[in-house]
Parts: C-alpha cells; structure tokens; sequence
C-alpha cells in the first residue's frame, strides 16, 4: 500500500515536471518561463522526493531526500530571483533572449 | 584576546617584528561565531554523504570554503523566531507552493493559456535582511507571483495575471513573516 502511493507520488512529480517544461516551452517571454520553472518543477521535486522517502523507509534516506528538496526549493527560488534581476538589468531589447 | 595579545608581545619580545598569520589575528569572538556554522555545515554533509569517512575528502575542504566565504560577508543581525509562528507558516506556505504549481502548470497546458503578465511594484515593511530574504524567495512560489528584484523596500514582482490582488496575497505573506521573526506586523521597523 505505502508503495502503491509512493509511486502515485512519483507519478504526480513527473506530470508537474511536463508541465513545467511545457511552460518553459510555450510561454511567451523569461519571465513566465521562470514562474513555470520555480513553481512547477520544485513541487515536482517536492513529490517525487515524498515518493521516494516512503519507497525506502531508511531513516538517513528521508534525511538526505528531505535535505535535497530543501536545498533545491531555496536555490530554485533564489536563481530564478537573480535570472529575472539580470534580464531586467540588461535591458528590454534582449530580456527575450 | 588577552592570551592573543601575550603571544604577540612575546614575539615582540624575541625580536622578531613580523606580521602574525591571519589565524592567530583572528579575534576569539569571530572563531566562536563560526562554530554554530561550522557544525551546521558538518552535519549537513555528514547526512548527505551517509557518514562515510572517505566523503571527507571533499567534505572536508567544502566545509572549510564555506567558512571563509562566511566570514567575508557582513555579520548578519540575529533574529528571534517564534517556533510555533514558524510552524504555521511553513504549513501555509506549503499549501500556496502547491497551488502556486498547479495554478501555473493549468495555464501551461491549457490550449488558450491564459496569460496577461505584467511587472508591479510593492512597497515592503518587513525590516532589512533575513525577513525581507524570505519576502523575496517566497513570493516566488506564490500562485502567479515572481520576484524580480530588490530595492531597499522597493520589491517588483512579475505576475503572470497582472490583475491579481497584490495587496491581499502579499500582504497577508508579509504579515505571517511578521509573526516568524517577532515583528509588529504592517508597521515599519528599524533595521
């Protein structure tokens, strides 16, 4: 049973993954490309993390699981911070680059 | 720093006039501001790397570059946090990364994809350093939300519908940092 919503979890992160890459894909300039990115894919991390911390069980799995989504969510949010700043800084004509 | 102050009279006193190396100059308070980062940091990569010895090799000198590169930024100030604020808010804000993701993977994959992104400025009240960090870094995971810069107060936010109610969503993030770190909430507060 706990395996079973494991891997619904894992399931679930990969759908958000997709979407966040079909975002990144479709969405008109940096900026909604970076939404898409940040949000998406850190609650797709967030999930198959989960998953994968009830697939295994071992305390110093979930520890180093838990440690790695914590880490991923603050980096995630701080890059796509510095991204936009940079876009910004660099002026209108390339920030769609 | 008195037994610091012996060791360089006594040099003084050899006769030999020279520059100490940086590490015995090293004030004692700023060694023991370091100790709280430094088992932190061990820890951390003790957890990632299962404990095993050989992981040191990297560990190690990994630890030791983030120490200095601590001590080249300026002291942070020492904030009060209140555990069970922090709590409800790491539950709350749990709760808006996901509709943030969804609200954002929805409008990805829908076929008209709705957006009306738009750049908005807001005008922060949360103090100067940690509570502002967390400001900019959360509003980012908030439904629609991205930040894009900071200005002393001043934090432009990108949105993907320009007509969301900035007041009510950022004002109520604004109020729960508040209560994290003590603050009166929606007053200004000298850094």
């Amino acid at each position: 049973m706990i395996a079973l919503i494991g891997m619904a979890l894992i399931g679930a992160g990969t759908l958000f993954f997709i979407a966040g890459t079909v975002g990144l894909l479709r969405f008109p300039d940096l900026y909604c490309q970076l939404h898409a990115l940040t949000k998406a894919d850190g609650l797709g991390l967030a999930l198959i993390g989960l998953g994968a911390a009830l697939l295994s069980g071992s305390v110093g799995d979930i520890a180093r699981i838990a440690l790695i989504c914590a880490f991923a969510a603050l980096s995630g949010a701080t890059c796509g911070h510095l991204i936009a700043r940079h876009a910004r800084r660099a002026g209108q004509e390339d920030a769609d680059a | 720093m008195k037994s610091f102050q012996a060791l360089d009279d006594g040099l003084a006193v050899a006769g030999q006039h020279r520059k100490p190396a940086p590490l015995v100059r090293m004030p004692r308070q700023r060694l023991r501001r370091l100790t709280f980062p430094a088992v932190i940091l061990a820890v951390i990569w003790g957890v990632l790397a299962d404990w095993r010895l050989e992981s040191w090799l990297f560990g190690g000198p990994a630890v030791l570059l983030a120490l200095w590169l601590l001590t080249l930024l300026p002291p942070a100030r020492r904030w009060t946090m209140a555990p069970l604020a922090a709590l409800r808010f790491a539950g709350w804000f749990a709760v808006q990364a996901v509709r943030g993701a969804v609200d954002v993977s929805l409008r990805a994959v829908s076929p008209r994809m709705p957006l009306n992104p738009g750049f908005r400025s807001w005008r922060t009240t949360l103090p100067e350093g940690t509570p502002r960090i967390m400001l900019a870094n959360a509003v980012s995971l908030l439904p629609g939300t991205l930040s894009a810069e900071i200005e002393g107060q001043r934090l432009v936010i990108h949105l993907l519908d320009c007509h969301t109610d900035l007041a009510a969503e950022i004002g109520r993030l604004e109020a729960r940092i508040a209560a994290v770190f003590n603050l009166p909430a929606g007053k200004e507060t000298a850094a």
